[in-house]
């Protein structure tokens, strides 16, 4: 395989040879050191294969051994070059190509990450780019010890990180610390020691149940707090044997504290509505429909085919795909297609009914998501109201819900501290 | 002037000074005498070594000199892959081998 790659890129001869002793003939080019390859036998004569610079020593074996030589076939790439001479466009391609591939060979075009279960793929790559590591960059400016130090700092639950360049591929291996998951927290707790926070009320409401795990309760139960108010205070006093408050700790206040509230709910829904009637084809029985291909470079953009409003109401669906070369280099290169449905609009209204129904669906749809936060209902006075041009349903729910959003304290200057 | 002893050692490997200097110094025996290396895979394709010149070669017939006799081997659709000066390698279907010494012939 190997040697027949080499000798069409040397080029080589199918030559005849013809004469009273063919066989006299190849021993003299054995003899002479000359190689021949594909030797078949014919009724007088013998074909054979012969590299280009064997052959210019075959005229003294053929005056010796009296055979004539005949060439047949011209193969491998000096022939190919030379019949193609004339072309230099193809030739300068070709270069040019040889020349892009060495270059763009000496780029990173992507980068794979393995092992991580806790740090999704994008963080990390965010994390690598804010480092300067991404896509398109040259392979010589990548430091992998560099970037393995990098992560290791960054995330400290990372115990190991392996960096290597394969190909024009940067892979990245890391193993985390699966087990001390608490560790984590810990280390994360003291970061945010340095800088107190305070739980306070996101909504006005009645506080009913408070369970405090870190900082100083502000509230009791029954009171009735405002929007902003401080609940849970991570600012603790450190007072000295006279109860006089000579500092504070820094904590990050946390508890969980349930308070009622009256939340207002109102949805309006218009009485008439239109009503799409779409075309349909005969055959085959589908939607009538017209589409057309675009191709988007940047700003630039490409169509194929023509998509002029022939009908009154048209509904326009546009998909777009992003062209991608591996699995996250993105080019800016786009493939569309629009799809532009005509329809013929008609006006209704909605029967009683049919309103009732509609507005009970959106409001059990509220309903459900309100449940989902952990939110408990414990009135309801929501009633449905119609009118002649639209109906609503309005009204006051009392919930009982998760109170409690962290915010900066504000810590007191050492003047302000009572004495 | 060839000595009597020397006139009777035609026989492939009939050569008893050489034989012993080959066996005392454990060269390889192709190397010392010459003897043509023979390798024959299956029916189908042999590698021949050590060998002087091709006599008669068809599509059907190759006889080949060698050191002391000729190697004739018979079969179909003989093909030489490749014919270099110390190794030529033959396919095709091989009926059969034989080997022709000097005196025989």
């Amino acid at each position: 395989m190997a040697a027949n790659f080499f000798r069409t890129v040397q080029g080589y001869l199918r030559i005849r040879v013809t004469g009273y002793a063919v066989e006299r003939f190849l021993n003299a080019c054995g003899y002479r050191g000359i190689l021949l390859w594909g030797i078949t036998p014919l009724e007088d004569a013998c074909e054979m294969n012969i590299r280009i610079a064997d052959f210019r020593k075959l005229k003294p074996v053929m005056k010796k051994t009296g055979t004539r030589v005949v060439i047949l076939n011209r193969i491998g790439l000096p022939f190919f070059f030379y019949r193609y001479r004339h072309r230099k466009s193809f030739f300068f391609g070709a270069a040019a190509c040889a020349v892009l591939i060495f270059l763009l060979s000496g780029l990173i075009w992507d980068i794979d990450i393995r092992g991580n279960l806790t740090y999704t793929d994008e963080t990390i790559l965010e994390f690598l780019a804010s480092k300067d590591i991404q896509n398109g960059m040259l392979k010589t400016q990548i430091d992998c010890e560099r970037i393995a130090k990098d992560i290791r700092k960054e995330y400290a639950d990372v115990i190991w990180v392996s960096a290597s360049v394969q190909g024009a591929k940067l892979k990245i291996q890391v193993k985390e610390n699966t087990d001390a998951s608490g560790m984590e927290t810990d280390l994360e707790v003291k970061k945010e020691e340095k800088v107190p926070m305070d739980l306070v009320a996101d909504r006005d409401c009645v506080i009913t149940e408070i369970v405090p795990r870190t900082g100083m309760i502000q509230v009791r139960p029954g009171d009735t707090v405002k929007e902003g108010e401080v609940l849970i205070s991570g600012l603790i006093p450190v007072q000295d044997d006279a109860k006089e408050i000579i500092g504070y700790q820094y904590q990050k206040a946390d508890a969980d504290i349930r308070g009622k509230a009256i939340l207002p709910y109102e949805d309006v829904l218009e009485n008439t509505y239109s009503r799409k009637e779409y075309f349909y084809e005969e055959r085959p029985h589908q939607m009538r429909r017209r589409q057309a291909y675009y191709l988007r470079v940047g700003r630039f953009q490409l169509a194929f085919g023509n998509l002029q409003k022939k009908e009154e109401n048209q509904e326009l669906h546009t998909s777009e795909y992003q062209i991608c070369l591996g699995k996250r280099l993105k080019l800016p290169i786009y493939l569309g297609t629009r799809t532009v449905i005509p329809y013929t609009a008609h006006p209704e209204t909605y029967e009683k009914k049919e309103i009732q129904e509609r507005l009970s669906a959106d409001f059990k749809r509220y309903l459900r998501e309100l449940e989902k936060k952990g939110v408990e209902i414990i009135e309801n006075n929501v009633k449905i109201y119609t009118g002649s041009k639209t109906s609503a349903a309005r009204g006051e729910l009392t919930v009982l819900l998760p109170v409690g959003t962290l915010k900066a304290s504000q810590i007191p200057e050492i003047s302000e501290l009572p004495k | 002037m060839k000595s009597k002893k020397q006139t009777t050692k035609t026989a492939f490997g009939d050569h008893p000074i050489r034989e012993k200097v080959a066996e005392i110094s454990e060269l390889p025996r192709d190397a010392v005498l010459g003897m043509p290396l023979l390798t024959v895979l299956g029916q189908s394709e042999f590698t021949l070594e050590n060998y002087t010149g091709i006599i008669e070669y068809t599509d059907a017939l190759l006889r080949i000199q060698v050191k002391g006799g000729q190697i004739k081997v018979t079969g179909k659709r003989f093909q030489v892959v490749y014919y270099a000066n110390d190794e030529m390698k033959v396919k095709g279907c091989i009926h059969s081998i034989e080997y022709l010494s000097s005196e025989a012939r």
